[in-house]
């Protein structure tokens, strides 16, 4: 390999690298804006993470004021049956599905991207 | 949006009867046994729709309880006082359980109670002798409650209002 190629793999997976950073920087963000938008998609990972038997998802809004004008939010999923027994899903596990599935859609959004490369269609004459 | 409040989600769960779990009465015992290392003597649970309290001894140390309360998470060990010879003599095993028996007799007990669009608040399970329990139900709505009481077997008894 010369030095030329090498030079090109350290700089292409120096790109892969930060792309993959970016990505999650972008899904993190994505997911706490959507999940602060609409706690709701929160349901959507019901089928996952609720327990058979258990199928009506419900997330639950708990409001603590940290200080004078400070309020946070917090959203936890339960599941509940006919009976009304619910099991707590918690707020971590929705949370990291909710995230994965950001980051899913971000990497099928950039691999379509990649495919149509528009960008080299202008550069050629 | 796509979320309730805690008085929202309460009043789900009294429109469908209380939500009392028997699963999760004996998932919390088994938690508390996994916790504890060993099998438990439980002498008293406390059911409501969320969380289990229980006290529980060993049988190495039967003389000394303590108080767990088990919900999303496992509390304890709380040290409680000492049980004298009597209250030694009385608890339940996780075997005793039995969640289905459990729960069709808190069905029955709100379907069978004289209180308009009750549901059940809550169940305390309390050790009567070797391996068995007696539980008391209450059964509520917003202007008053009564109590019902069933042994293992699941026969409800109505007692005081």
């Amino acid at each position: 390999m010369t030095a030329v190629e090498q030079h090109r793999r350290a700089i292409g997976c120096l790109g892969v690298s930060f792309a993959f950073v970016m990505a999650l920087t972008v899904a993190l963000a994505v997911t706490a804006a959507l999940t602060a938008i609409w706690p709701g998609v929160y349901e959507l990972t019901a089928p996952v993470l609720c327990p058979e038997g258990f199928d009506d998802p419900l997330v639950v809004r708990d409001s603590t004021q940290v200080q004078p004008g400070e309020t946070t939010f917090t959203f936890t999923l339960y599941c509940m049956n006919e009976r009304g027994e619910v099991r707590d899903v918690g707020v971590l596990r929705p949370a990291l599905l909710v995230f994965a599935g950001v980051v899913a859609l971000i990497v099928v959004l950039a691999g379509l991207l990649a495919l149509t490369r528009p960008w080299r269609r202008r550069a050629a004459p | 949006m796509g979320s309730i409040d805690r008085g929202e989600f309460a009043d789900v769960v009294r429109s469908r009867g209380g939500g009392l779990s028997g699963d999760l009465l004996v998932d919390a015992v088994q938690r508390v046994e996994d916790r504890v290392g060993a099998p438990v003597l439980v002498r008293r649970a406390t059911l409501d729709h969320l969380s289990v309290s229980l006290t529980v001894s060993t049988s190495d140390r039967p003389e000394e309880s303590d108080d767990w309360i088990v919900g999303g998470s496992v509390r304890g060990p709380l040290p409680a006082s000492n049980l004298d010879d009597d209250q030694q003599r009385q608890w339940f095993t996780v075997s005793a359980l039995d969640p289905e028996t459990i729960e069709t007799a808190i069905d029955a007990a709100v379907a069978d109670s004289d209180i308009r669009d009750a549901w059940a608040s809550g169940a305390r399970f309390d050790a009567a002798g070797e391996d068995t329990f007696v539980a008391t139900v209450t059964v509520t709505n917003q202007r008053g409650s009564e109590s019902w009481t069933f042994g293992p077997e699941g026969r409800a008894v109505r007692s005081a209002s």
